[in-house]
């Protein structure tokens, strides 16, 4: 079903914690525990290394491409407690133009916000704060910082869609306010929370607390806009869980667990949505990536087992 | 070169605390000297009382002065003595009993006490008011002998042992050791610590190297500098924190005497100056010391008994950062064996003394501290200045004004410490009289000593908070995919072993804890060292310095093959097959034009249907074809407008819920575009010429300049950046849910062509997503972009509307001026007089050159016509 398109030899050093394409997906960006980040440019099935980015002291642990809207830019955040933002220049070359060193300890999670929300980066920490950068159009940043947002550190950050779903159905109501500045965030504390911003005290609030967990929340991922009513995120725990969380209303910030997705045997790091809003990409500690889908009964299907030892 | 025991020269000097002393520590006694500009003069020598000293070789620190009171202690290697020394002579002496050899001494910064180490590697320290012992700290080996101590100027508690190579930083407070680490190659002569910044200190060696620590960061040193020579002394500039003087040791072949070096230490600079010496003497000891005048002192003591002082100047302005060095050549002051011996006079120096101008009441007038402090909410240290303001009127001596200048501490502590300053300064003011050496001297001491404690105070509770956050860094993920916009999942994997396929992979994160501990084994087998303990969960920092040391073990040790672990490609995946289909083609050949005719775009869709054989899209626009129907339209009004199609409405409901539920975002997104086109269509119709319509239909002259140009300009078209409408009262209602299906069965319109728009974005076809997004029903609040990110600098403006163009714009290469898009476009296609416009609408009278006519076949970032670009 999912054919291999390409294979790309990212000579890094040693274990490799995130990989992304940009917005085209011409471009791949893979970091590393060899405190580097390397750039490829994907071509059907031909790639090149274009850039290797040396500048943390620690392990990378993610990677987060700024949309072209704004730019063409990266954030990497590691265990150095620091997150830099690079850039291109005009001749291909790659540099930081910022650094953003706020954290006092391993900067664990960043997300660009989408294109229409504005320019902001969430970066979360596991001194348990987590730190958002507003930047204007010219290179220059400010930030909030939201402190003991967790209190065993934050895990995860994920932005939702600038448009949410679950919002007045009129169309002819004239005031609201379509774009939602609002993320989520898993944490230590078992804890899933969401964020809002609110412009009259210019700070991030928490709007809501999502129990359920035993264990650490490893990651969190809000699915992107499908056209329906409900919001939906997704969280995955160190026990293996991965539950489906979803809200009619997001004003009134009623969350519940839809759905224990399912139980895995191992601990589960990463999730993933399709474009569409879908397809959740499963990835944990038994080095397998599984694709689940929901059926129309509601019950997640598993449509694909990827191979786990081969070596090929 | 050798040093030659039997000379009677000294071993050993200090500078007073009043640097105007110089008290030399021979094998027969204590000189003291006068430091002064002109001319020196002995004064009596006293002769030890018990016995004669011997000598102990180079390189220790003998004698030392107290940093506050005329107070010295010294070493004759059985005992410490300490004494006091005045103007009239030397006071008195106690001693301090040692176990064992003694080899250096040093005075503590912050209360009075000594602390010296002996051979049997034991530092003591002492009170030296009741000269009894306070503490012992034991180093680890009875081997090592300590050579040196030395005191940290700035941070009170510290002080460092040399023993031989290894260095030893300690707490007093404390019992144990901080740190603990090897310096140098060869024996270590010298330790100076830095008065400038809190934690640095300067080790020199005969290794002929210099080396910058950071006492934090023990594992290297932050700088090192090469010298050529074996170095014997490395000392801080007192005043100007670039400088470190370098007293070196030539070896016997040289002729000519080799004066200190002065060195810059924060720049590689090879721009070392000598110190101008004239003599062939050598300098075997140095001491550096600031006056009050500014200046810095450098005192060398030759190895012919001389003493050498080098007097470098400040360029007399106020701030310490001018500070420029002039260096004048050395006033050699002889010592002289007997009372009253001549006394060398002005023309036996080299060169005049010159005569340095005293700023004192500009340098006191703005003093300036640094502080570093911990900032709570960021988390970071800062170093902060602390100013004090001093009246400059001596004769009534007003309170110094203390203020601090961007402290990051709470309003509460702010107030709490200048109260105390302010307490203590007017003590001291009420004691100093007028005083103003007293009162400068308690800004240098007693104040630093203050932010010392404040500093101390904040350091200790965030070195408890600060270690705490490693264990909250979960296991980092080795393996993941993540999914990307075209329809592409990018899959990494965890690193295997190669040549034992499958067989030693973890698997599980149990398997992969009881792998990590084999790898411990294997590691420690390779080293040498043994392991204490095998941790049950490795922490992520231990990993990690595992993992390099791995590495590092296999970049060495090539015969290790079963080590290397191999780390897996990307791998990127094509799941178009999976997801539904977005065909990119397609979307590059769907048309949502609104300028055309209703009934045109479907036809031009259908044939775009047909050629890509999607017989299902057919059948849709074909159905989409009749909602165009004039006749639809036409009884709109009647509310009946479904009369000639009955299941019209429904059909488009049910392709709706069974593209949404294939998920098929594009067609969706056609759907509901080519809905709401009609709508507009509709509403025109309808409504009575005039007012403000959300879409200007097609065909309509924008620039009817009698009505409300820009208004209904900026309206439509400008997709998300346009204002609202407002109340359009003077057309009727049209109840959209007759017509169509909007919003019906919970799912949002507007929010799909968002979501296609955005992947429209990112396979750059950014026409047709300007299109579809012309398309939206609600228009977002604009007042929200523009307020998130202020656009710096140059604001592109539309020549149309005057509103900043933040999305698909178009300018002409000539003159520069330019806009939205479709305004442009609606410019350039629009006639007047029968005739199409072919200015630039500013009014520049540049004319559009090579005008093809037509702007249907624009590429993205193409040139549409010769004279205009896209950019997006």
């Amino acid at each position: 079903m999912a054919t291999v398109v390409g294979k790309v030899e990212t000579q890094h050093e040693n274990m490799i914690h995130d990989a992304q394409m940009d917005i085209y997906g011409h471009r791949l960006a893979t970091c590393s525990s060899d405190r580097s980040v390397r750039i490829f440019e994907v071509d059907k099935n031909q790639h090149r290394l274009i850039a290797t980015l040396i500048g943390h002291d620690g392990p990378v642990w993610q990677i987060s491409w700024m949309h072209p809207m704004y730019g063409n830019a990266l954030a990497s955040c590691s265990y150095d407690k620091r997150v830099i933002l690079w850039k291109e220049s005009d001749r291909g070359q790659w540099t930081k133009f910022y650094t953003h060193e706020v954290h006092a300890s391993s900067v664990n999670s960043i997300q660009w916000a989408p294109p229409d929300t504005g320019l902001y980066l969430a970066c979360g920490s596991s001194d348990g704060t987590i730190s958002i950068l507003q930047g204007s159009g010219d290179d220059k940043f400010s930030f909030l910082m939201i402190q003991n947002a967790h209190t065993t550190g934050v895990n995860a950050v994920s932005w939702a869609p600038s448009h949410p779903s679950g919002t007045t159905l009129d169309p002819s109501t004239k005031d609201y306010d379509v774009i939602s500045k609002r993320f989520a965030s898993g944490g230590g504390d078992n804890l899933v929370k969401v964020w809002k911003f609110s412009d009259e005290k210019n700070v991030w609030e928490m709007e809501a607390e999502l129990k359920g967990h035993n264990n650490w929340v490893r990651d969190v991922a809000w699915a992107p806009d499908t056209g329906f009513t409900t919001s939906t995120i997704a969280s995955c725990c160190q026990d293996g869980k991965v539950f489906i969380w979803q809200c009619k209303d997001l004003d009134k910030a009623n969350w519940d667990i839809k759905r224990t997705m399912h139980t895995f045997d191992d601990v589960v790091w990463h999730l993933s949505w399709s474009v569409m809003g879908d397809i959740l990409a499963v990835s944990g500690g038994d080095n397998k990536i599984t694709l689940w889908k929901e059926s129309h009964k509601g019950a997640w299907i598993c449509i694909s087992k990827q191979d786990t030892n081969k070596t090929n | 070169m050798t040093y030659n025991p039997k000379s009677s020269v000294g071993v050993s000097f200090d500078i007073t605390n009043d640097k105007k002393f110089v008290l030399k520590l021979t094998s027969e006694g204590i000189y003291a000297h006068k430091l002064s500009d002109e001319i020196s003069q002995d004064f009596k020598f006293m002769k030890h009382l018990k016995r004669s000293l011997v000598d102990h070789g180079p390189f220790k620190d003998t004698i030392k002065c107290a940093p506050k009171n005329q107070l010295y202690a010294y070493t004759d290697r059985a005992y410490v003595w300490v004494g006091g020394f005045s103007e009239a002579g030397f006071v008195e002496h106690h001693y301090l009993d040692q176990l064992s050899i003694v080899n250096s001494v040093d005075w503590a910064y912050s209360e009075a006490q000594i602390l010296s180490g002996s051979q049997d590697d034991m530092a003591l320290l002492w009170d030296a008011e009741t000269l009894e012992n306070v503490c012992r700290f034991k180093g680890n080996s009875a081997a090592s002998k300590i050579n040196l101590v030395a005191m940290s100027k700035r941070n009170y508690n510290l002080f460092a042992t040399c023993h031989d190579r290894d260095i030893k930083i300690w707490d007093k407070r404390g019992a144990n050791h901080c740190q603990a680490y090897s310096g140098h190659i060869n024996r270590i002569t010298h330790l100076d610590w830095s008065p400038h910044e809190d934690h640095y200190f300067l080790t020199c060696s005969l290794d002929k190297t210099v080396k910058l620590w950071n006492w934090k960061n023990p594992k290297t040193p932050v700088k090192e500098k090469r010298i050529g020579e074996q170095v014997w002394r490395a000392l801080y500039d007192p005043l100007d924190s670039r400088n470190v003087f370098l007293a070196l040791i030539v070896p016997d072949n040289k002729q000519n005497g080799v004066a200190p070096k002065v060195c810059e230490f924060d720049k590689d600079s090879t721009c070392d100056r000598f110190l101008p010496s004239r003599s062939d003497s050598l300098i075997r000891e140095a001491r550096i010391s600031s006056q009050p005048t500014g200046n810095s002192t450098l005192v060398g003591l030759t190895d012919v008994g001389n003493f050498k002082c080098w007097v470098l100047e400040s360029q007399s302005s106020s701030s310490r950062l001018n500070l420029s060095l002039n260096l004048t050549s050395p006033i050699e002051i002889k010592e002289s064996t007997s009372f009253g011996s001549e006394l060398p006079t002005l023309s036996s120096s080299p060169n005049s003394c010159t005569m340095l101008t005293t700023d004192v009441i500009q340098n006191t007038e703005k003093f300036g501290i640094i502080v570093h402090s911990f900032d709570k909410r960021k988390k970071i240290f800062k170093s902060q200045k602390l100013s004090v303001k001093l009246k400059m009127d001596l004769t009534t001596p007003d309170v110094p004004i203390f203020s601090f200048e961007d402290f990051p501490l709470s309003m509460e502590k702010r107030d709490s410490y200048l109260r105390h300053f302010d307490g203590k300064s007017q003590e001291i003011i009420l004691e100093s009289n007028g005083n103003q050496d007293k009162l400068e001297s308690f800004i240098c001491s007693d104040f630093k000593e203050l932010c010392n404690e404040i500093e101390e105070d904040i350091t200790q509770t965030t070195r408890r908070t600060k270690t705490n956050y490693d264990k909250n860094v979960p296991f980092p993920r080795i393996s993941g995919a993540r999914f990307c916009s075209n329809n592409y999942l990018v899959v990494f994997k965890r690193p295997v072993a190669s040549g034992e396929p499958g067989v030693n992979e973890p698997v599980r994160q149990k398997t992969f804890r009881a792998y990590h501990q084999m790898q411990n084994t294997k590691i420690s087998a390779l080293t040498g060292k043994k392991r204490d303990k095998t941790p049950s969960t490795p922490s992520v920092a231990e990993y990690y310095y595992l993992n390099s040391m791995r590495t590092r073990q296999t970049r060495s040790a090539h015969s290790e093959p079963h080590q290397r672990s191999y780390i897996l490609p990307v791998q990127i995946r094509d799941i178009s097959k999976i997801l539904p289909q977005n065909c990119q083609d397609l979307a590059a050949e769907y048309c949502l034009d609104s300028d055309k005719d209703l009934g045109e775009i479907c036809d031009i869709n259908i044939e775009v249907a047909k050629n890509r054989r999607r017989v299902d899209l057919v059948q849709l626009w074909r159905v989409l074809k009749i909602t165009t129907d004039p006749r639809v339209v036409r009884h709109l009004h009647q509310k009946k407008p479904w009369d000639h199609y009955p299941y019209g409405r429904k059909l488009i409901d049910s392709y709706i819920e069974f593209y949404y539920l294939k998920k098929d975002v594009q067609t969706l997104a056609m759907i509901y575009g080519m809905c709401a086109l009609v709508e507009a269509k509709v509403k025109s119709q309808l409504s009575a010429g005039g007012g403000r319509f959300q879409f200007i239909p097609p065909g309509n002259m924008l620039f009817n300049l009698t009505d409300n140009l820009s208004t209904s300009v900026s309206i439509e078209q400008e997709q998300e950046f346009s204002e609202p409408e407002s109340d359009s009262t003077t057309s009727p209602r049209v109840r959209e849910d007759i017509l169509f299906p909007y919003d019906r069965s919970g799912i949002n319109g507007d929010l799909i062509k968002l979501n296609y728009a955005s992947i429209l974005y990112s396979w750059k076809l950014l026409n047709k997503r300007a299109e579809m997004l012309n398309t939206l029903h609600r228009i977002p609040n604009p007042q929200a972009p523009t307020k998130q990110f202020e656009v710096a600098g140059e604001v592109w403006e539309c020549a149309i509307c005057r509103l900043p163009v933040t999305n698909l714009g178009s300018f002409c290469v000539e003159c520069m001026h330019g806009g939205h898009y479709q305004h442009i476009r609606a410019w350039f296609t629009s006639t007047v007089g029968g005739r199409l416009i072919r200015e630039c609408p500013t009014g520049c009278g540049c004319v559009c050159a090579d005008f093809m006519g037509s702007w249907e076949e624009v590429g993205e970032e193409q040139a549409c016509c010769k004279g205009h670009v896209q950019t997006a």
